[in-house]
């Protein structure tokens, strides 16, 4: 059990490295380049003052 | 069950899944101990219920594109608080977990004040670049910030998990699930941020993976706060476990040092009862070498 546990941290922290290591993608004028969230919501990447895309449906 | 409507019914159960946690950690009276935990969850709640309300109604209210502008605010409002108080619930669970270990607690949050001051640096440095708005900017801020909480948030759970013995814990500690928890949700927020440049709108397979992972953190906080804790073990260390010298170390770290008077002092720098101790001091010892002087003369 306490193998598993250790093994599943790792993996977690090597995903998490990996994921790190990819610079994150500019902001351009329409969208906005965030990091991702824990929260549930839908991520809003585009810029307000250009919210067609992602306008409400 | 189609990818959409799978993330939609991930996004309902996150509020829910909150709370269920809150409601654990509350009834598990160990609120003080994790109070930052708590305001996260709350947080979370409040700003998951919200956020669903402006997305199912900010259309008929205030129109689609008004709507959109309210729920961007809204949501990166929301995800600023969020991150300082993941922030407070790292630094609190490293305080938790170091707590038999003083000088190293100490140190540890040194070296992390230290780190935090330069990644804010970092960010503020690394946000700006030409014909970049405010906006931008701030948003820019914010998420190169969010990764270097997720990047110090993987490495506390790596230590806690590596360092649980030397600390008197198990993996059935608290302190562990929620670091375990948060750890998952850091991975996963990483993951996402990697991804990101590719989406193309606010839906997508990596949301609901996304989501998930977070839906199964907040049920492994859930379930660490619902089951009894075992009590902390009382830790015996080696004597040449370093640990305990490293603690040993880091305890006088800082204490600032005594001083000493290398070329003699002149008597008036001392106060008359240090003169009188120092002189009855001497007498003492001026009887003692005669009375030993004698006794050696005799034999």
């Amino acid at each position: 059990m306490k193998n598993i546990i250790r093994a599943f941290v790792v993996v977690l922290a090597l995903t998490g490295a990996a994921a790190a290591t990819r610079p994150a993608a500019p902001a351009t004028a329409k969208t906005i380049a965030a990091s991702g969230h824990s929260n549930l919501l839908p991520l809003p990447v585009c810029d307000p003052n250009d919210a067609a895309p992602c306008a409400l449906r | 069950m189609t990818t959409v409507e799978l993330t939609q019914v991930l996004e309902y159960a996150e509020p829910l899944s909150c709370l269920v946690a809150l409601a654990f950690l509350l009834r598990s009276s160990t609120a003080k101990q994790f109070r930052f935990l708590v305001a996260l969850l709350a947080t979370r709640s409040f700003a998951s219920g919200v956020g669903l309300l402006i997305l199912k109604f900010g259309r008929h209210l205030f129109g689609a594109l008004f709507g959109y502008e309210i729920y961007f605010y809204f949501y990166w409002s929301m995800f600023a608080v969020e991150a300082i108080l993941m922030l407070a619930v790292i630094c609190s669970m490293y305080r938790l977990a170091m707590a038999p270990l003083k000088g190293l607690q100490n140190l540890g949050m040194l070296i992390f004040s230290w780190v935090g001051g330069i990644s804010v640096l970092l960010a503020l440095g690394l946000s700006a670049a030409p014909h970049v708005t405010a906006t931008h900017y701030i948003l820019n801020f914010v998420s190169q910030m969010q990764r270097t909480q997720s990047i110090l948030i993987l490495c506390l759970l790596l230590f806690v998990c590596f360092a649980i013995r030397p600390m008197g814990l198990s993996y059935r500690s608290r302190i562990f699930g929620v670091s375990l928890g948060l750890g998952m949700m850091a991975t996963a927020s990483l993951v996402q941020s990697a991804w990101i440049g590719h989406v193309k709108w606010m839906r997508g397979s990596m949301t609901t993976i996304n989501d998930a992972v977070c839906c199964l953190a907040l049920a492994v906080w859930a379930v660490y706060f619902a089951l009894p804790e075992p009590k902390r073990r009382i830790i015996t260390l080696p004597t040449t476990s370093p640990f305990l010298r490293w603690n040993q170390i880091s305890e006088v770290l800082g204490d600032s040092p005594g001083h000493v008077a290398i070329a003699g002092l002149p008597p008036e720098m001392l106060a008359p009862a240090e003169i009188e101790v120092m002189r009855r001091a001497s007498l003492k010892m001026q009887f003692t070498w005669d009375k030993e002087s004698h006794a050696v003369q005799s034999n």
